[in-house]
């Protein structure tokens, strides 16, 4: 096993992981996060994306080992007590959701691109979620959404 | 989807002591892992022990001298992809980068593990008995085919999948790779011996990339990727080209394609018709053809002729419209 320190959300967490886990399964299995999807597994889909230290990274690619002292966003992260982050209101305004699955890692992506451009083109919120799939929405309202949330961002 | 076995995880802090990991027991070298790990889930490789390279310091990054630009091979894609120097000294490496997998991925994902990525060959990733997996046939003859070599093959028809390898060759590039006993600079384009096959001695890391300034003052570049999807997909075809025009002739032209055999493809026939010669549509054309008159398709995979031919040509033009 391998001790790793982590700060989840916000929480700081000591945990004792064994080699071969990755994030996603720690996130998921040691820490209840069952917002990290875990689609396709081999870092195609993008259900799993979280935020490193700020950064969009798949957690099923990444060994849980790797993670030590760093800070990890999940979907859980966003909402403050009832109130939701602007992309999460935006999405179920614009009706970007129908099954829901790549939902959360569309959101993260969606979040690392506003935290640094607070008012992006089409082509560049098309450029932030491009490691996402979506099989529902067709993606027009997913973008709609973003590009609706860009308009009422507060920098978190 | 999980990793099945444990491993012994472990992060020495110089190369020397990640070469003996290597050596002495047969550790499997792990940087960014966007490669590695679906290859731990599919148990394509099992190790025993892991060697993370992430905290040897002075592995990644990008630095400038007056006569070379040095990459790390612990730089991630999106820094190769977003780094203002490369916009504007070597557009295309930073292109071809950025044409990679996902923005995850690259956030990630390393140019030395983008160098060193094994084969997609469908046949190889899901364990048929092929050359690569100790069998006695390639499955793509005969098999599908479509994303295959057009150039023949000795035994194994998969081609070699790396986006910045096709670029980087076209620059002329050379690898520094390090060990325990001592460092070895060697060009890119030799770097690669077959599919799967690079000229690496066990216990050697991959250290850095060099390009010579020379090869990026007065040149022009262009990287094209032809696939299916555009976002998360793998070339079908690629190409990179490096030209240098004084007075208005191609005085060094450098042309190599991607993902249509085994290795890197440079295309000399191409280079030899542009040198010497003033770039003119005829002369694109021309160029365009020699460069697949070699060509060898197999049954499914003829397609790759054309797109390579125009790839090519797109490639060139693109580089005449800023000549005028």
């Amino acid at each position: 096993m391998y001790r790793i320190d982590i700060n989840v959300n916000g929480e700081a967490h000591t945990l004792d992981v064994p080699s071969n886990a990755t994030l996603l399964e720690v996130l998921r299995d040691n820490l209840g996060l069952k917002g990290v999807k875990e689609g396709c597994g081999k870092g195609e889909c993008g259900a799993c994306t979280v935020l490193i230290n700020g950064i969009p990274v798949n957690a099923c690619l990444i060994l849980a080992v790797d993670v030590d002292g760093m800070e990890i966003t999940t979907i859980e992260g966003l909402a403050r007590g009832d109130e939701l982050n602007p992309i999460q209101e935006s999405f179920i305004e614009h009706g970007a959701v129908q099954c829901g699955f790549c939902t959360p890692g569309m959101i993260m992506s969606a979040k690392h691109l506003l935290d640094n451009n607070s008012r992006p083109t089409v082509d560049e919120i098309k450029e932030a979620i491009s490691g996402n799939l979506c099989r529902c929405t067709g993606y027009v309202r997913i973008i709609k959404a973003i590009e609706a949330a860009s308009e009422r961002y507060s920098f978190r | 989807m999980i990793i099945p076995g444990e491993f012994e995880y472990v992060s020495p802090s110089s190369i020397s002591e990640a070469s003996r990991e290597i050596i002495e027991r047969d550790a499997v070298v792990f940087a960014g892992g966007t490669d590695l790990v679906p290859m731990f889930k599919e148990k394509l490789v099992t190790p025993k022990v892991v060697v993370n390279l992430k905290k040897i310091p002075g592995m990644d990054g990008i630095s400038f001298d007056k006569a070379y630009m040095s990459i790390g091979a612990l730089t991630t894609l999106a820094s190769l992809a977003t780094h203002p120097s490369i916009l504007e000294k070597c557009p295309s490496i930073g292109k071809a980068a950025k044409s990679i997998a996902s923005p995850q991925i690259r956030n990630v994902g390393t140019v030395g593990g983008n160098l060193c990525q094994n084969l997609r060959c469908p046949y190889f990733r899901q364990d048929f008995p092929c050359h690569k997996r100790g069998g006695k046939k390639c499955f793509a003859v005969g098999g599908d085919n479509y994303l295959h070599s057009i150039f023949g093959a000795k035994r194994c028809f998969a081609v070699n999948p790396s986006d910045l390898a096709t670029i980087l060759v076209a620059y002329d590039s050379k690898v520094i790779l390090e060990s325990k006993e001592g460092v070895r600079e060697i060009f890119l384009e030799d770097f690669y011996l077959g599919p799967g096959e690079f000229d690496i001695e066990k216990g050697e890391i991959l250290k850095e990339v060099v390009v010579s300034s020379e090869n990026m003052d007065n040149t022009l570049d262009a990287f094209l990727k032809f696939r299916i999807r555009q976002s998360i997909d793998f070339a079908l075809v690629n190409v990179g080209v490096v030209l240098k025009i004084q007075n208005g002739l191609v005085e060094k032209a450098s042309v190599v394609l991607g993902a249509v055999a085994g290795t890197p493809y440079r295309a000399v026939e191409s280079e030899k018709a542009l040198t010497g010669n003033e770039l003119t549509k005829e002369l694109i054309e021309e160029a365009a053809h020699k460069a697949v008159e070699k060509a060898k398709p197999l049954s499914k995979n003829e397609y790759k002729v054309d797109v390579a031919r125009i790839l090519i040509k797109r490639a060139l033009e693109e580089i005449m419209e800023r000549t005028l």
